[in-house]
């Protein structure tokens, strides 16, 4: 009775092993690379966003930019029609709408270094200091540890400095189409402009403050239309990276051009 | 034999769970039991077919609005109620509002200034509700057959790297709160939106039933085509006759219908 119930175990899972939807989505991973002549410091880095699109065209817009579709309309010009794409970071509350939209995960080691690229002022007009950031997450967040921070972490960094002193961070595309011929392609939006305020989860105090608001996401067209968000001080990767037949790992995209 | 027992109740607890969900559909006819077929109507062939309005109308508040009713939609399977209505482009932009039965708030009315308040005689009444929505684009990208089945403006074309990818052609594009393409109005809410035209090249407007209201499931709505661009804003008195008649006696204070209360107040107070 035991060898049946086995063998029929057996049978299930070699079954399982011959499934193959046969997607023609793939994970497509590399590293992005942010020279470290355009960008002293990463915690000042932005959302990161790289997309996989059907061409580049660099004459379009002036500026190195992915080839957009069929123009339909009034839709505003700069469609390009991702066939996947990915972010290095993401946008989070940090406890505070002072800065709201403007804390990105992956960037900071800790609170001082939050609050040293982006200070806050007290009520009375004081610097607030760490542990009243703290306090303010613990009451927003109910966070009980430093290990709870959403947005701090030394273990948590997305960028790191490469043997040549520029800012490298791994991204992973996940479930995209993946011709060759096809191109990667990415920005840095230095300046916030892809968060909405109105968007994201609703004040999750707001049975105790009685406020409402939206602790702010990015805008969901970000890869569609990346001109609508790119603006000075932002940067774009200068050339795109050609995806190869069946290479699903290991690119590097490059980007190095500040928007001005 | 123990096995058998437990399995045997397990299978007659299971024909219990054998509930029909067709009642809670929309096209469901609780008289025959059966779903009603969808409604697809061509109004190009009516008698008095619907008219694009010209720009002299529009600036003299002249323009004819068409009115017309639709059935309920089968939406899961994909199986829509709606109506076309196909135009030659002026060559400059045209504007198309809609407005689906009947009032979103019942329990609101327009003051003699024209701002909104409450309306103390009544509750708000959600069941003669419903929701018409509307794409429109050059009549040969339509994917429907006009008085058949209904369609949209999405087709698919393969790109340079050989991967099929989806088009969609609708040009009657609406933001949503957030500002982002794509957004419709909800229930008893007026829709517009204005787009450039090419002159003499047929377009076609498609408005797709939504939702019927749960009273009837008959939906009134009204619609108008214009010469030129869109006002800034719309409401629920741009376009009348989205309603039913109201049963003698039904509405408080010898008024009509729940529009006409709505935009106008009530006769016996005037």
């Amino acid at each position: 009775m035991r060898s049946e119930f086995v063998a029929a175990a057996a049978a299930l899972l070699a079954l399982t092993g011959c499934f193959n939807e046969e997607l023609p989505e793939q994970n497509l991973a590399g590293q992005v690379i942010v020279p470290s002549s355009v960008a002293e410091d990463s915690r000042a880095l932005g959302m990161v966003y790289i997309g996989i699109f059907e061409a580049w065209d660099p004459e379009q817009l002036g500026y190195s930019y992915p080839a957009t579709g069929p123009r339909i309309g009034d839709n505003p010009l700069g469609d390009a029609q991702p066939y996947g794409g990915t972010t290095i970071g993401e946008y989070v509350y940090p406890c505070l709408r002072a800065v709201q939209c403007e804390i990105i995960t992956g960037r900071y080691s800790n609170l001082e270094d939050v609050l040293e690229i982006n200070p806050i002022n007290n009520e009375d007009g004081s610097a607030m200091n760490s542990e009243q950031l703290y306090d303010q997450c613990q009451w927003y967040y109910g966070w009980n540890s430093i290990d709870e921070f959403r947005f701090v972490g030394a273990d948590t960094l997305d960028f790191k400095q490469n043997e040549d002193g520029d800012w490298a961070a791994d991204f992973l595309a996940w479930h995209s189409q993946v011709p060759a011929g096809a191109i990667l392609w990415g920005f840095i939006d230095n300046d916030f402009t892809t968060c909405s305020e109105a968007q994201g989860a609703i004040n999750r105090r707001r049975s105790d403050d009685g406020i409402f608001f939206r602790e702010g996401t990015n805008f969901a067209d970000v890869l569609n239309f990346p001109d609508k968000y790119i603006t000075d001080g932002d940067m774009v990767s200068s050339a795109p990276t050609v995806i190869e037949e069946g290479v699903l790992d290991g690119y590097e995209l490059v980007i190095d051009e500040v928007m001005d | 034999m123990r096995a058998t027992l437990l399995l045997l109740p397990s299978v007659l607890l299971l024909g219990a769970c054998d509930l029909d969900g067709r009642a809670l559909l929309q096209s469901y006819d609780p008289e025959t039991g059966e779903q009603r077929p969808v409604t697809v109507v061509d109004l190009d062939i009516l008698d008095e077919p619907p008219v694009v309005c010209a720009a002299e109308d529009v600036q003299e508040n002249a323009c004819e609005t068409f009115r017309g009713a639709l059935g309920p939609s089968d939406v899961g399977t994909g199986a829509y109620s709606g109506s076309t209505f196909t135009f030659n482009g002026t060559g400059g932009r045209v504007c198309i509002i809609i407005d689906p039965q009947s009032v979103w708030r019942d329990d609101l009315m327009l003051d003699s200034s024209g701002n909104e308040g409450t309306n103390p005689f009544m509750e708000d009444f959600p069941y003669d509700d419903g929701d018409l929505d509307m794409v429109a684009g050059l009549a040969a990208y339509y994917t429907g057959t006009p008085g058949e089945l209904m369609g949209d403006f999405v087709n698919e074309f393969i790109d340079d790297n050989g991967v099929g990818r989806r088009v969609d052609h609708n040009l009657c594009l609406q933001e949503d709160t957030h500002g982002q393409i794509g957004g419709t109005s909800g229930r008893a809410t007026p829709e517009m939106c204005s787009f450039d035209t090419l002159e003499g090249v047929p377009y076609r407007l498609a408005l797709q039933t939504f939702s019927v209201p749960v009273d009837d499931n008959e939906l009134r709505y009204a619609m108008e085509v214009r010469e030129g661009g869109c006002p800034t804003q719309i409401d629920e008195c741009t376009l009348r006759g989205d309603r039913d008649r109201a049963a003698d006696g039904a509405l408080p204070l010898g008024a009509d219908n729940v529009e006409d209360m709505y935009c106008d107040g009530f006769p016996e107070a005037r």
